[in-house]
């Protein structure tokens, strides 16, 4: 049987294999539902358009095409994907020698094929990604107000109200919900819905695999903490590890990462401990310390709630101060600090990159566990909100949660419901820089991205602080990561791309 | 015999369940969900215990002839090792 480990071995012992696709990155050649690749192996040197399958050091295959042959490696990118990657030819392990499209082969030869390959790779940049909504322009997809409706009986438990549009594509509905990062949360809900729906499969092992992901997260998160107290480290879980009880059922909240807020004074101590547990440290600069560990654990350490920086910072400079003293060093916020925190981080993703689904359901729960609660101090809520300047940001989206979630649905104006469909979980570079454009100006956004200033290089260069003569020289420090470190290379290459295609503000620079 | 390091036998969502952390999840990077009976069994062999010893301690909690007790032990046994849960 073939696995992902086997692959190289049996593709030398058979001298091809058939396998099914996976992802939606070589859409609308492959659809992971229906069609499957024939691979064989390679060892000579592939030419461009060729579908090499590679496997990237951290051992994850990928099937996409060669847009450009270099002369030790191949520049690459899915027929649905824009980003481009820079593949060694020692990654290399096979290619794609013909596919099966709906049950019919068709080889890599075939003229039809090519005219497709010739149409997809025209113009990369300017690619139409399919990922399950947005067919036409001013349309609504039917699976917009589907998922929400499906999000909304499934984190108020209760029934999916019917009846339902009869055009929902369960793929696309699928797809989207990926986007959001509410595919967990409402799978329940679509398995009472669509149970012979092929795409359940998926759905089910995604939620699965999500529930397992929370309870590992749980006992090594339970771990490190353990060591914090020995070593004396007071500490308080925010965000997402408070918001995943609020949900119905364990595991419905998919997440990335465990944010935790610690005493800063102990950096180094935290450090020693989480290097024994075998974390990398990808970074202790800035708001927060981030440490990774195979296979998914990724633990942000806060030292402080906000940026200096930010807008809102000024109302967050003390998280302690009216912590509630849980254990000797655990500690936790009150309900309504909680209820601030969120809507002021809400607040910092929705207004820089956008902020999907997720986020909403999160505020829905939060309100109902919170801002609803019996004895709850709304005149000090609404003071502190008041005091961030996020009072109308507040109304705006409880209203937006309101009409979502709400025992009485209504409908969301389009230009709002386009915004956060649009943005998925995280938002999206394309909404952050467009804001930033429309308010400064290229030429101004460009020239702070390069040269950013004072308060901005503290955070990510703290020994700047209190000696701004050294600013030239941590700018050029970091403009050399554009040219050494491949990541920040890349993301600089798709704000350019991003940047080219916006127009200037009417205020104009 | 027991379950390797890392094994981990949890309650959720009304549902016991098994899954693998460490060493343990290079083998095994899925999930598993148990009836009670199960998870009792797992849970004995979180520690050393032989078969005999999870045999008495079924027929001690359930009312269970030992020959049952000692099918569901060794069918429990037997899925565990397959998915390479088992140190022996």
């Amino acid at each position: 049987m073939i696995n992902e480990k086997n692959i190289e071995s049996v593709l030398a012992q058979n001298g091809y294999i058939v396998a099914p696709v996976k992802g939606d990155s070589m859409l609308p050649m492959l659809d992971e539902n229906q069609d499957a690749v024939r691979i064989v192996p390679v060892s000579y040197k592939l030419e461009k358009y060729d579908i090499p399958l590679y496997r990237r050091p951290n051992g994850k295959l990928v099937l996409h095409r060669i847009i450009e042959v270099k002369s030790n490696h191949y520049i690459i990118c899915g027929d649905n994907r824009t980003n481009l990657e820079k593949v060694p030819f020692k990654w290399v392990i096979g290619v794609a020698e013909g596919f099966y499209k709906n049950g019919e082969y068709v080889s890599c030869k075939d003229e039809k094929y090519l005219e497709y390959v010739y149409e997809q790779c025209k113009d990369i940049e300017g690619r139409k990604i399919i990922n399950g909504y947005v067919p036409e322009k001013g349309a609504v997809p039917p699976e917009w107000g589907f998922l929400i409706a499906l999000l909304r009986a499934s984190i108020n438990e209760k029934e999916v109200k019917l009846p339902f549009p009869d055009n929902v594509d369960v793929n696309k509905l699928f797809l989207l919900a990926k986007r959001h990062m509410v595919a967990a949360a409402v799978y329940r809900k679509v398995a009472e819905v669509f149970p012979d729906s092929p795409t359940l499969d998926k759905w089910k092992n995604l939620s699965d695999m999500n529930l397992r992901k929370a309870i590992l997260f749980d006992v090594e998160r339970g771990a490190i903490v353990s060591e914090m107290e020995k070593a004396g480290i007071r500490y308080m879980f925010l965000k997402g590890i408070v918001i995943n009880e609020m949900y119905p059922f364990k595991g419905m909240r998919e997440f990335a990462d465990n944010d935790i807020l610690y005493d800063r004074s102990k950096q180094m101590e935290l450090n020693r401990i989480m290097t024994d547990r075998e974390y990398d440290t990808a970074s202790l600069k800035g708001v927060h310390d981030t440490y990774y560990r195979e296979p998914m654990y990724n633990f942000e350490m806060h030292k402080m709630l906000f940026s200096p920086r930010h807008p809102v910072a000024h109302e967050f400079t003390d998280p302690w101060k009216n912590a509630v003293k849980k254990g000797e060093f655990s500690y936790a916020q009150t309900d309504e600090d909680f209820y601030v925190y969120f809507i002021a981080h809400f607040y910092k993703h929705y207004s820089e990159g956008g902020a999907g689904l997720r986020s909403f359901a999160d505020l829905w729960l939060i309100k109902k566990n919170t801002l609803d609660k019996n004895g709850i101090d709304r005149k000090y809520i609404s003071e502190r909100i008041s005091r961030a300047g996020i009072s109308e940001f507040e109304k705006e989206v409880l209203d937006v949660v309101e009409r979502m979630f709400g025992d009485t649905p209504s409908e969301i104006s389009p230009e709002t419901l386009d915004f956060i469909m649009k943005s998925g979980a995280y938002g999206t570079m394309l909404n952050r820089i467009e804001k930033h454009v429309k308010n400064e100006g290229k030429l101004k956004y460009v020239l702070t991205r390069a040269f950013p200033p004072y308060q901005t290089m503290i955070e990510i260069y703290p020994s700047v602080y209190g000696k701004p003569y050294l600013l030239p020289f941590a700018w050029m420090l970091r403009l050399g990561r554009v040219v050494f470190v491949k990541k920040t290379r890349t993301n600089m290459k798709n704000e350019v791309r991003i940047l080219k295609k916006l127009k200037n503000n009417t205020n104009g620079e | 015999m027991k379950l390797k390091s890392g094994v981990i036998i949890t309650e959720a969502n009304g549902e016991y369940i098994a899954i693998a952390a460490g060493d343990a999840g290079k083998n095994f990077n899925g999930m598993i969900k148990m009836n009670g009976t199960a998870a009792f069994i797992a849970k004995l062999l979180q520690t050393d215990i032989s078969e005999d010893a999870i045999v008495d301690a079924l027929c001690n909690e359930y009312e269970v002839e030992r020959e049952t007790a000692r099918e569901n032990t060794i069918v429990i046994i037997d899925k565990l090792s397959s998915i390479g849960l088992i140190e022996k």
